[in-house]
């Protein structure tokens, strides 16, 4: 159970606070305090590692604290301890992805389109809006610039400590935002399903009348 | 078949792609990726530009959305059995890095330094004997004070060694312990027939010199008055500095030959050796201490050696009362004075007029008036007015604009011969400008700024000065004075119409390298004018 007062939900853009001091001081049950400030957010961010799968992301989240747990003296205070604890995440995911890595199956037939988000036609305002929606595009960008774009705009790091989280030079953890936010506008943008909605289905169909087409593609001087 | 594909002119994706790109930058922006230039500039952009107005909002909802994000409940934390050496080793060796929250531990420690140095200086300024207190026996001394009132004696210097060979001056000081204050009146200067007084008391001090010698033209009253509530403070304390400065002469000297400006001195003493002995026939209690007094917060102080000083005090073995006191102290290569303290009486009532100083009537006084620190502040014009002036004057200075510098210095006022005379005794330049080295009307100011260029060609070191800062403005009037009738109030209760602020200020003066002195600006106002009338250096130069 989460304690409110425990949850820190501002950016941890400082070394740990008071909580921290009292760990240092008093030994293993503190950590316990730390875990309950931390723990939702490295869920979070875990659950948005493993696209979704909320037994690896429990792992991951116990595979964090009990490594920082048991190599505590990794940490040097140069970051935030969230920031540490979020470095440690990204490490352990990339080697258990490593441990696990498969061949790439061939793309099944009729999936070849998989990259992308079924049609929508809501605005972006309320496709940001809805999680599944938001997920689901995040799990459709390349792992390093999801891991980026979750550190940086999810967790609110700095570029320093995302750089240190993910041992990538800050320009790199910049570019890879940058290329995030871009595919995420472009995947959350609205499209049109083509034969699906009626009424672009019939649109579609319609034969525009010429002087309508002609209208709209030439400029009025232009006309023949 | 049905067409999959919009149909033409469609967009398949509804934002426009702007011309420009600046999803990266504008990212950036969201995410603190930005210096305050490129902010600014993007700022200024994204104001004019719709497209990328519209771009910034939707970052701004996906950052939102994914804040949103940031946190889902959380398992319950299972810890291996084996605990590891503490998880508090590397944060504590974090917080040893001089991180606030390492404080508790020093503060633990200065905590115990700080009640070790209070308890050993307690334990050493009670202890009778102890290197900050004087041995029991002067302990009876001090408590005899306490049944004194009123005490008066003479002081008597003799120099010797290179000083100028005088004749032993006499000063006659009154003390009064429980309205304090405290008069002294002694030689102008050697030999002179003329005396000054000085008095202090809880509402200032006053020091008084008549005319009619080579210093001044006039009588000279000056003043130095305290607040209302200046007042009340200094009672006290003045009382205390009274009965120390009967005990110890050397408050006395300390406080006679500092300079106004120069670093404090400091004090090395030895323990008081007390012994019994006859003086002028009766037996009385002999106590002698030697001192070393110095400074060395400044270069040039530290090159002067410390002076010493060797106390002698002679008590009546039954009062306990002081009846004798001599102070032979060294000045540094050039010589020694003894003071001698001899005619003590205590508790006798003192003559009327002791603890005033009246201005004749019908007699014109010059009056030189300054507010004690607590006194009223100079007025923000006034300020403003002196700082400006200052300015000017040593802009016009290191111009070489001579007409400028003349239009802001004031050759003709209040000479000063004892400054000059100072000046050449410390081989420093008279740069304190004199109406003897300018003497107006005979010359004109044509022949003043000659005057004034060869000064500071012969002179040197100044090749510019810069003003860095001005430190103080103190408030000084300085104005004549003439009591009327028996009924005039002395000080005068109005306000001069004329009067100095005195500006300190940094000044840097160049002589090969640059060194920064301190310097001190004499501006007298007349009216809404303000011109400078004096220019001392605190810190002298180097010869």
């Amino acid at each position: 159970m989460t304690k409110p007062s425990d949850t820190n939900t501002e950016p941890d853009r400082t070394a740990p606070d008071g909580i921290a001091t009292n760990a240092a001081r008093e030994g293993a049950e503190p950590f316990r305090v730390l875990h309950r400030r931390y723990a939702d957010r490295v869920m979070g961010y875990a659950l948005r590692l493993t696209g979704g799968r909320r037994a690896d992301a429990e792992d991951l989240v116990q595979d964090t604290f009990v490594a920082a747990y048991r190599s505590q003296s990794g940490f040097r205070g140069k970051s935030g301890f969230l920031a540490w604890l979020l470095g440690i995440a990204t490490r352990r995911w990339r080697d258990a992805a490593r441990r696990t890595v498969a061949p790439a199956a061939p793309p099944e037939i009729g999936t070849e389109n998989a990259d992308e988000l079924p049609d929508d036609r809501r605005p972006f305002e309320e496709r940001v809006a809805d999680a599944a929606v938001l997920e689901a595009a995040l799990s459709r960008l390349p792992e390093r610039e999801r891991i980026a774009l979750l550190l940086i705009v999810s967790q609110q790091l700095t570029y320093a400590e995302a750089a240190r989280a993910t041992g990538e030079p800050e320009g790199t953890v910049k570019w890879r935002v940058h290329r995030a936010v871009k595919e995420m506008n472009r995947l959350l943008a609205p499209t049109f399903a083509s034969d699906t909605d009626p009424m672009i289905a019939d649109y579609a169909h319609a034969e525009p009348p010429a002087t309508q087409e002609h209208a709209t593609t030439r400029p009025a001087h232009a006309a023949p | 078949m049905p067409n999959h594909l919009p149909p033409k002119n469609t967009p398949r994706h509804a934002p426009p792609t702007p011309r420009h790109d600046r999803t990266a930058q504008l990212t950036a922006l969201g995410t603190g990726g930005l210096n305050a230039l490129q902010r600014h500039l993007l700022l200024r952009h994204v104001a004019r530009c719709p497209a990328c107005r519209a771009e910034r909002e939707r970052i701004a909802l996906l950052s939102a959305g994914l804040r949103a994000l940031s946190a889902a409940p959380s398992p319950a934390l299972l810890l291996p059995v084996t605990t590891p050496d503490a998880f508090n080793t590397s944060l504590s060796r974090f917080w040893e890095r001089g991180n606030r929250f390492s404080l508790p531990k020093r503060t633990a420690l200065f905590a115990a330094t700080a009640a070790l140095l209070i308890t050993a200086g307690t334990v050493l300024t009670t202890l009778p004997g102890g290197p900050l207190r004087p041995t029991a026996a002067f302990a009876r001394l001090e408590k005899a004070m306490d049944q004194v009132k009123t005490a008066q004696w003479k002081d008597v210097t003799y120099y010797a060694g290179r000083l100028p060979s005088k004749p032993g001056e006499e000063s006659s000081i009154w003390v009064r312990l429980d309205e304090p204050a405290t008069s002294r009146e002694s030689p102008l200067f050697a030999g002179a027939a003329v005396r000054e007084r000085y008095l202090t008391t809880p509402h200032g001090t006053l020091f008084y010199a008549p005319g009619a010698h080579h210093y001044w033209a006039s009588d000279n009253y000056s003043v130095s008055e305290s607040s209302q509530a200046n007042q009340v403070n200094r009672t006290t304390p003045l009382r205390a500095a009274l009965r120390r400065a009967l005990l110890f002469p050397r408050d006395a000297a300390e406080r006679n030959s500092d300079h106004t400006d120069a670093p404090p001195y400091k004090w090395r003493e030895s323990l008081w050796e007390s012994k019994r002995t006859v003086l002028n026939g009766t037996e009385a209690l002999c106590f002698t201490r030697r001192s070393a007094l110095y400074r060395d917060d400044s270069p040039f102080w530290r090159k002067q050696k410390p002076r010493e000083i060797r106390e002698t005090v002679y008590a009546d073995p039954e009062t306990f009362l002081i009846v004798r006191r001599e102070t032979e102290q060294t000045h540094g290569a050039i010589g020694r004075t003894l003071t001698i303290s001899h005619g003590f009486r205590y508790n006798v009532p003192p003559p009327p007029g002791t603890f005033e100083v009246s201005v004749p009537v019908g007699r014109t006084v010059l009056v030189t008036q300054a507010m004690l620190p607590g006194g009223d502040p100079v007025s923000a014009p006034d300020r403003r007015g002196a700082q400006k002036a200052v300015r000017s004057l040593t802009d016009a200075r290191n111009r070489n604009d001579w007409d400028a510098f003349a239009g802001v210095y004031d050759f003709g006022f209040a000479p000063q011969k004892h400054v000059l005379r100072e000046s050449a005794a410390k081989r420093i330049l008279p740069l304190t400008l004199h109406r003897e080295s300018y003497p107006l009307p005979a010359r004109t100011g044509s022949e003043n700024r000659v005057q004034e260029q060869e000064n500071f060609r012969r002179g040197k070191p100044y090749r510019s000065w810069r003003i860095d800062g001005i430190d103080s403005v103190k408030y000084e009037g300085t104005y004549l004075y003439t009591r009327r009738s028996e009924s005039d109030p002395f000080p005068p209760r109005t306000p001069p119409d004329t009067f100095a602020v005195r500006a300190r200020l940094a000044a840097v003066t160049r002589t090969g390298r640059t060194e920064k002195k301190s310097a001190s600006f004499t501006v007298r106002k007349t009216g809404t004018d303000f011109r400078v009338t004096e220019i001392r250096f605190v810190d002298p130069p180097k010869p």
